[in-house]
């Protein structure tokens, strides 16, 4: 019996002893081999090198377009940063001023249009930008941001899309946009805006056109837009009721007109030609400009557009500011900027820099499916969630994601509160260029803030 | 027998035990082993730190790691496929000024001209309906015969132009191109009346961006049997691309050259390609004298099908100050609409050559994110094991695998998308023609840049200047 015993350990300890040692000598071996065959390898050189020559989004792309023969079709925007912001900084106050205590309010609040017959009045100066339903994002995710722009106070907006009623009821002030298509154009429709936003383009897809391919057009999608369902809709690259000043004077008239005078806003994409434009964009009595700077989000447009057409949102701010004091119409027209703003920090700079209120898109895209990503990742992009196309789309809860957003507003909001506190101001409107310096002289001057040392 | 069964059981449940050791286990068992590799980077005197290797990684660069390497295995100068990796020309800080109403965007359905004309004053003018061709890669050293049929067809199917290359001329590939540069280079092939006179334009070869203009040497042992067979190559008979020229050695030589190679094929444009340099406009001096159509200029960026690191990464002109200054004596010596201007070298996006052709080229020429756009999905047939290179070059072992149709579906795919992009970019600014392009429509964020471009810095609004309407 004692035999068997010990033959039986012995087995077991030298199985045991064995299968460790094949496992280690094995692992050490595959490792230093499948080293050294990398190292050695021309196939890992060559690629390195092309990647680097190539950067993995080009080759990507290129990829894309080698398959489809099509524009291609980006989500989300250049990740291309121009410029930085990050050469502001805001200045805190110790014993130069008075930095605020913790029980003072900050106050948030921001009227736009000051001079129309109803201005639009936001709790806080921050607003999500425009994302059309169909167009871009799927009717849930259409509800969870009207439900969230209620809670917060600020306002929704229906993008380039049809006005989803559901949307508009749940919300409380709502921007309605003025499109370059043909629809959401009624007189019933615009008097239920809080704000008209003629749409003459954007920082990403600039003032291209943009065609909807006729898949896309479903029955539903096709009735809210009064459209025939299976064939092609176009957004134009220019508002068709415009072709000249006397147009544009007579659409500013008739929108203030139909909807009982609410501020008219004008979107477009940053562009040298900024002045120019605003020239124009500027008579006929619009209370609002919305910029929207080249590091704009869409839902997807051709990487050209994105990467290498427009002004960045920076200059386009600062240059349009200059504009505004030189025709004396600060106070007059609110200025909307958004474009590739994603922290508190860049918003209050745009604040400071002397926007009225910011739009951000992409960062509210990825916020608003936070932990939500996980019904489409890992196989398909986070924006599977939300977007009209994706195939998980109906799995998105729009209550949590109204409150995941709502929850980035508060955050951001409070963390502007506290820098202003830092800064002495009670109000937010208060904060203007000398809270800035610039850690650059050419940002500097562009800005006309102090630069960081004496010159 | 039954103590061995029993033995041979024990034994099975050893390996059991441990496996389901090491299944439950290797969380303690990894934390552990990360804890002493830690204490060790932590502790370990620098000189026997692992940690050492960052440091040296990020001094010398993992690239120049590797290479180093590669370098020390063969002793020979290294053949790095594709050119430089640096990316030396600030494309990004270029950007194009959209319109709203200071003029009108092209509307929709607008038809947005991207035709170009190579040689204009040329008896047989070249005219390809888009403004990207395919640059010079020959067959043989560099690509295979399957991709050279390929990118041929490619190029035919949108009608624009493909390039010989260095190599020999290959009947198959004028059988699928409808226009085809014919290149004139520094080796012996390929010179014959009978091929240079099948050319809708002549390209004289003296040098290439990631190359200079030092001699390039095909070693016979580097070359295909099935290439040595096509060429009638003798045993261990190298091919050479000399320094220069045999017959153009100086400015009145090459002036003959171009009116010998017109009168053989035409009228066909001549064109002179090289790479750029810093003595750029003396090198234009000479060139632009012997009366040529069009230049073609490759930046320092430009791929290869290999070549020494050091030609590649430190030697030559980037493509932006090039073309800037190459326009820039066009202009000056009212040759602007009389020669072409073709460039290369590290365009990839339909950004860069939008913004190439607003500086003033004509037409761009595009080499290696040719190859991987046709390569595309295909490139599967070899990964992870062997690069692309095995399936698109001559000397790969996977060449056989490249289909020629989906091969030349890819990058006829690929050249639609650029112009589709380029053409809703030019219709953004308000134009109908690439043609209407000009300076005005850029601007720059780097006061650098702008300088060098002669662009508007884009803090700034346009100095008083009334916008074209």
């Amino acid at each position: 019996m004692t035999g068997y015993f010990w033959i039986g350990l012995g087995g077991i300890l030298l199985g045991a002893g064995m299968a460790a040692l094949s496992l280690l000598i094995i692992l050490k071996a595959k490792f230093r081999q499948s080293v050294s065959a990398l190292i050695k390898k021309p196939a890992f050189i060559e690629m390195l090198t092309l990647l680097n020559k190539l950067t993995w989004r080009d080759y990507f792309e290129s990829n894309l377009r080698a398959d489809t023969g099509k524009a291609s079709q980006r989500p989300f925007g250049t990740n291309i940063h121009f410029l930085k912001w990050d050469q502001l900084q805001l200045n805190p106050v110790f014993l130069s001023g008075k930095p605020l205590a913790y029980d003072i309010p900050v106050q948030t609040e921001v009227t736009l249009g000051p001079k129309a017959q109803k201005p639009l009045t936001l709790k806080v100066p921050l607003l999500v930008s425009a994302m059309a339903y169909g167009n871009a994002i799927s009717f849930k995710a259409k509800i969870a941001l009207a439900k969230a722009s209620a809670l917060t106070g600020t306002a929704d907006n229906t993008g380039g899309g049809p006005l989803v009623d559901e949307a508009r009821a749940v919300a409380d002030k709502y921007i309605i946009q003025f499109n370059k298509g043909y629809w959401s154009k009624s007189d019933k429709i615009l008097s239920q805006a809080d704000m008209i936003e003629i749409a003459l383009g954007h920082g990403a897809y600039d003032s291209a056109p943009v065609r909807i391919s006729g898949q896309k057009v479903t029955a539903g999608y096709a009735k809210r837009l009064g459209a025939i369902p299976g064939l092609d809709v176009v957004l134009e690259s220019r508002i068709p009721e415009v072709e000249d000043l006397a147009d544009w004077k007579n659409l500013i008239a008739t929108l203030k007109e139909v909807t009982g005078g609410v501020p008219i806003a004008v979107k477009f994409g940053g562009t040298h030609y900024i002045e120019a434009e605003l020239d124009f964009i500027t008579q006929g009595g619009i209370d609002v400009i919305v910029l929207d700077g080249a590091e704009a989000g869409t839902h997807a447009c051709p990487t050209l557009l994105q990467d290498d057409v427009g002004l960045p949102t920076l200059p386009a701010l600062c240059r349009t500011v200059q504009y505004l004091e030189s025709r004396n119409l600060t106070g007059q027209i609110s200025l909307l900027v958004g474009g590739g703003l994603f922290t508190p920090g860049d918003f209050l700079k745009c604040l400071a820099l002397g926007a009225d209120a910011v739009y951000f898109g992409t960062i509210a895209a990825l916020v608003m499916s936070h932990t939500q990503v996980t019904k489409a990742t890992p196989w398909e992009p986070p924006t599977g969630i939300i977007y009209y196309g994706a195939k998980e789309k109906q799995e998105y809860d729009p209550d949590l994601g109204a409150k995941h957003l709502y929850n980035f507003f508060e955050s951001c909001i409070q963390e502007m509160q506290q820098a202003a506190r830092s800064l002495g101001k009670q109000d937010l409107r208060d904060i203007n260029k000398n809270d800035l310096v610039a850690l650059d002289p050419e940002y500097a001057r562009m800005a006309g803030v102090q630069y960081m040392k004496s010159i | 027998m039954q103590i061995a069964l029993q033995f041979i059981i024990a034994v099975g449940v050893g390996i059991f035990i441990i496996l389901i050791a090491a299944v439950l286990l290797w969380k303690p068992g990894f934390n552990l082993w990360t804890d002493a590799f830690v204490k060790r980077l932590m502790k370990d005197p620098y000189p026997e730190n692992i940690g050492e290797m960052y440091n040296v990684f990020t001094k010398v660069g993992f690239q120049n790691v590797f290479e180093s390497d590669l370098r020390s295995t063969n002793g020979e100068p290294l053949k790095r496929p594709f050119g430089t990796p640096k990316h030396l020309s600030a494309w990004d800080k270029l950007l194009f000024n959209p319109v709203y109403y200071t003029r009108k965007p092209a509307v929709e359905s607008a038809d947005i001209d991207t035709k170009v004309i190579i040689g204009p004053k040329a008896k047989r003018p070249l005219e390809i309906d888009i403004p990207i061709m395919i640059a010079g890669m020959s067959y043989g050293g560099g690509l295979s015969l399957n991709a050279k049929i390929a990118l041929a067809t490619g190029a035919d199917l949108v009608k624009t132009a493909t390039n010989t290359g260095a190599g020999p001329f290959l009947p198959e590939e004028r059988k699928h191109a409808k226009k085809l540069i014919i290149q004139y280079h520094r080796g012996f092939w390929a010179k014959e009346e009978a091929i240079l006179r099948q050319a809708d334009a002549i390209e004289i070869n003296l040098g290439y961006g990631a190359y200079g203009s030092a001699p390039v040497i095909w070693k016979y042992q580097d070359l295909s049997p099935e290439f040595r067979d096509y060429m009638k190559l003798d045993s261990n008979q190298d091919l050479i691309e000399e320094a220069m020229l045999a017959n153009a050695k100086n400015g009145a030589e090459l002036a003959k050259l171009v009116k010998y190679l017109r009168q053989l094929t035409n009228g066909a444009p001549i064109g002179i390609k090289f790479g750029a340099t810093h003595h750029l406009e003396q090198e234009l001096e000479i060139v632009t004298g012997a009366e040529i159509d069009f230049l073609s200029i490759a930046g320092a960026e430009s791929g290869i099908h290999y070549g020494p690191g050091l030609l590649a990464d430190d030697v030559g002109l980037p493509t932006l100050p090039a073309l800037c200054r190459t326009v820039d004596f066009l202009k000056q010596h009212g040759l602007q609409n009389k020669i072409s201007l073709i460039i290369s070298g590290g365009l990839v996006t339909p950004g860069h050559f939008l913004k190439a052709l607003a500086l003033g080229a004509d037409a761009v020429a595009i080499g290696t994110v040719a190859v991987l756009a046709m390569a595309h999905t295909q490139i599967t047939k070899i990964l992870p094991w062997e690069p692309v290179t095995e399936l698109v070059f001559e000397n790969g072992k996977s060449k056989d695998k490249l289909s020629i149709d989906d091969a030349a579906m890819s990058i006829a795919n690929f050249l639609k998308s650029c112009n589709e992009e380029i053409m809703l970019a030019i219709g953004c600014m308000g134009w109908n023609s690439l043609k209407q392009l000009s300076l005005a429509d850029l601007c720059s964020t780097s006061a650098e840049i702008a300088s060098l471009v002669g662009v508007d810095h884009c803090f700034y609004p346009p100095k008083g200047a009334e916008i074209k309407k």
